[in-house]
């Protein structure tokens, strides 16, 4: 069984912390595939789901979301120029010490955190909060050591795409004729490369 | 006599307010008053929870809350939220019926999703 899907590299420990704590019958285990979505378009989904607000059974009181697998975190998306522009500022408590840290940055460092942190914002800051977090599991590639488990792949709902602003659309159409250009100059370049090595050839 | 009556109410306090009178009068005071102001709150509240579980249940079926509820005034049904609730969560078939008869009245705007889970049996 553990021969059709791959070996699970990474931090298994990490990956099963704490799955003692959580009272997993009843609950399902909802996959995410994180490969070219929103970062906060999903986040919010991912957050519903946890705290169980999709299910009739909802209390308040008592924490009853779905297990969030989340894959693919490295391939996540965002608009704009928040990939360069965003930056995470927290405190350290020392007076004077506010660190930033860019988007970019954080995904060469650690890419999972950038949907933990947006799904962590995103959930209810009460007790329950932490119990939540547990119930969340983030793998930057497309391999998870939950194989075993009933998995259940999340559809995400059907998205109204704002349509492109004239000014970002006519960027768009420029860089795409400029890429059709390059690639047509590359393709007319390695013609003549082989017709040249053709002839040598034909020489000797 | 007052005191034992306050004592008597402060059962369960933190700290002096159950035991010093000082105290306990003012902790006292506030807990009356805050159980007045939640016995109107809880109303509320109950309410709050019902529309919740009912948005789940009725998401679970493709149609939103405010739409189901359009649709159940346009056919004149006149089930509260808190029976609409408790069909949710422990009648789901007869909870779809009546799903079926809102999206009937009322189309929304949505397209039928892939159900998954529970939803599918149904």
């Amino acid at each position: 069984m553990a021969a059709a899907p791959p070996a699970f590299t990474g931090n298994l420990k990490k990956a099963l912390a704490g799955l003692r704590r959580i009272n997993l019958d009843g609950l399902r285990w909802r996959v995410f595939d994180a490969k070219g979505q929103v970062l906060g378009r999903l986040a919010s989904q991912i957050a519903v789901v946890l705290q169980g607000k999709d299910k009739p059974t909802y209390a308040p009181h008592v924490e009853n979301g779905d297990m969030c697998v989340v894959l693919n975190a490295k391939d996540i998306s965002v608009t704009g120029r928040k990939m360069t522009d965003k930056i995470y500022y927290w405190h350290t408590g020392y007076i004077g010490h506010l660190k930033e840290r860019r988007l970019k940055d954080q995904m060469e460092r650690d890419p999972t955190e950038v949907i933990r942190k947006a799904v962590l914002r995103m959930l209810p800051r009460n007790r329950l909060r932490d119990d939540r977090d547990r119930k969340l599991r983030i793998f930057s590639g497309g391999e998870h050591p939950f194989h075993d488990r009933p998995l259940e792949p999340f559809v995400m709902p059907p998205r109204q795409v704002r349509e492109m602003r004239p000014r970002a659309r006519r960027a768009l159409i420029r860089a795409q004729k400029k890429e059709q250009a390059n690639r047509a100059a590359a393709e007319s370049a390695k013609d003549e490369e082989d017709s040249k090595t053709a002839k040598a050839e034909v020489k000797v | 006599m007052n005191k034992g009556k306050i004592f008597k109410l402060a059962k369960g306090f933190r700290g002096r307010a159950k035991n010093c009178i000082r105290i306990a009068r003012e902790r006292v005071e506030k807990a009356l008053q805050y159980s007045y102001r939640d016995r109107r709150n809880k109303k509320r509240d109950m309410r709050s929870l019902w529309i919740e579980r009912i948005n789940a249940g009725t998401r679970l079926h493709g149609v939103n809350y405010g739409n189901f509820m359009h649709g159940l005034m346009k056919e004149n049904i006149q089930l509260n939220r808190k029976v609409l609730s408790e069909l949710s969560m422990h009648e789901p078939y007869s909870f779809k019926a009546l799903v079926d008869v809102s999206r009937n009245a009322f189309p929304g705007n949505r397209p039928i999703p892939a159900k998954e889970g529970l939803a599918s049996i149904l």
